[in-house]
């Protein structure tokens, strides 16, 4: 007998606000329907009764994780629109702290991982290292969640102590691949509890046009720090990690080998951090009209932002697309005859934020 | 942004050539954040199909309100590394959907809806997506959501 199951908006089972309606056969899943919108505040509204510095603030609270990276697609529409080119080092200071970003919010999603699938020392472990990277953040910035890292031509803070910052994230690099990659990597009790679950094909992601993590580990080779270099990640040549399985182990595996490309990134980026200004002359740009889009790989993939202006000092549209507005919809595709049982898992597999995709 | 540098450089002419003989397109422009075309009238389901052939990647749609009580739709696609953006406008609040042959197009043509109140006509499930219950479709049109200065 069919029965369905509605799970969310606030369930134990998420991590999120958002809701799964699980209809099933057994323990097995037929289809899933997913709401969203339940944590919305019209953020694109309210930018656009706002100033540009006003706007840095109010679009650095879209997300509590991956806070910098929206500041940082915010300046680059706006740089574009006035023709302004950041000094090197802020270009690289600005690489530094979007992959310091990136560590913490792969650290917190494994961390969830861990405790999904059942290895809740492996959760502590994790969640102890992402405190530390959230100290470097804090030894940057002043602040462990929002940086206020970037400002329209630059970035506000500069990088006085590269030592104290190399030497946390050597520390970091050791426990990764000590305890933590070698857990998502070769664990059998990992690889158990995740091969084969949620599977989505190549050409799911294509459909569903998935971005980031969830896109790469079903091998589709998308990476805007590389297709579309920003900031300085031509010059420090990254490198794409992608994987072909499409499952929830592919997904652990990519933002696992993804973690260790950002640290690899954050060395090279502190030994070649050029002297020099870290905003650019003139001060403040006047914005012109006109229209420009901007896009940056955030931790969940590609973040888009698009930005017009009549001339004065509050934009006239500013469109945010989060990497999770395309992402959540594919977990329909991801649990369809996969075990009730998994569906927490798989749902957190795509790391769904609501707080980005409500806006 | 690759600052400082242009984009738009890579796709081959014969795409190009491809999407300005579509029904109702105008030329393609090369900007900075990659190739723009405004084409109020265009074909928008023939252009998606144009673009599901040539293998883009659509990156998401921008609603934005215009004077008119019309919305302008930009369909912001990745062909390959180019950036293309895509220019048009609803006809009587309303403009076909591209979601049957564009899957990823599914939420942003709802958001659309809710935001702008715009009618996607052919979308499989129009169903509220964001909006608040208690709120009508189209309140970013109200002051601040730009349509005042369009």
């Amino acid at each position: 007998m069919p029965y369905k199951i509605p799970v969310g908006p606030f369930h134990p089972a998420l991590e999120e606000p958002y809701k799964l309606s699980v209809a099933c056969q057994g323990e097995t899943i037929q289809g899933v329907t997913i709401e969203v919108g339940f944590s919305f505040r019209a953020i694109e509204l309210l930018a656009q009764q706002r100033n540009y510095i006003q706007d840095l603030t109010l679009v650095e609270r879209v997300c509590g994780i991956c806070s910098g990276v929206h500041t940082l697609t915010f300046c680059m529409a706006a740089e574009a629109l006035a023709g302004v080119r950041p000094p090197d080092r802020a270009r690289f200071i600005r690489v530094i702290v979007a992959e310091l970003e990136r560590l913490h919010s792969h650290l917190l999603w494994m961390g969830i991982a861990a405790e999904d699938i059942g290895f809740q020392t492996m959760f502590m472990e994790i969640f102890a290292l992402r405190e530390r990277v959230m100290d470097v953040l804090e030894l940057l910035s002043g602040s462990r969640v929002h940086y206020a890292a970037n400002c329209i031509g630059g970035v506000i803070g500069d990088i006085r102590d590269a030592d104290a910052v190399l030497a946390a994230v050597r520390e970091t690099r050791r426990t990764l691949e000590r305890d933590v990659v070698p857990v998502f990597t070769e664990n059998l009790t990992a690889r158990a509890r995740t091969s084969g679950v949620g599977a989505l094909t190549r050409e799911r992601a294509l459909a569903y046009g998935v971005v980031g993590p969830t896109a790469r580990a079903s091998g589709v080779h998308i990476d805007v720090r590389r297709d579309l270099p920003y900031a300085a990640y031509e010059e420090l040549g990254f490198q794409i990690v992608t994987a072909t399985e499409g499952d929830v182990r592919a997904r652990l595996v990519v933002r696992a080998m993804e973690m260790l490309e950002s640290i690899r990134l954050i060395e090279q980026a502190l030994h070649a951090l050029p002297a020099g200004p870290t905003r650019a002359e003139g001060g403040f740009p006047v914005i012109p009209p006109g229209e420009s889009t901007a896009r940056a790989e955030a931790p969940r993939g590609e973040l888009f932002y698009y930005l017009a202006s009549d001339g004065s000092d509050t934009p006239t549209r500013v469109k945010i697309r989060t990497p999770s507005f395309l992402n959540i919809p594919s977990i329909e595709a991801m649990c369809v005859q996969q075990q009730l049982a998994d569906m927490p898992l798989i749902q957190a597999s795509v790391d769904p934020c609501c707080s980005c995709t409500d806006r | 942004m690759r600052e400082g540098s242009g984009r738009g450089e890579g796709i081959a002419p014969d795409c190009q050539a491809l999407l300005e003989q579509l029904p109702g397109a105008t030329r393609i422009d090369r900007r900075l954040d990659g190739l723009w075309m405004a084409a109020p009238v265009l074909d928008v389901l023939a252009m998606a199909e144009q673009m599901h052939r040539l293998e883009a990647r659509l990156s998401t749609m921008t609603g934005v309100a215009l004077g008119s009580g019309e919305t302008g739709i930009i369909y912001h696609y990745c062909l390959g590394a180019v950036p293309i953006n895509i220019k048009t406008e609803t006809r009587d609040r309303a403009i076909p959907s591209i979601t049957p042959v564009t899957r990823a197009a599914d939420w942003s043509e709802r958001e659309i809806s809710d935001l702008y109140g715009v009618r996607f006509t052919g979308h499989p499930n129009p169903t509220r997506l964001i909006r608040p219950p208690s709120l009508p479709p189209g309140f970013f049109r109200d002051t601040g959501g730009g349509g005042h200065r369009g």
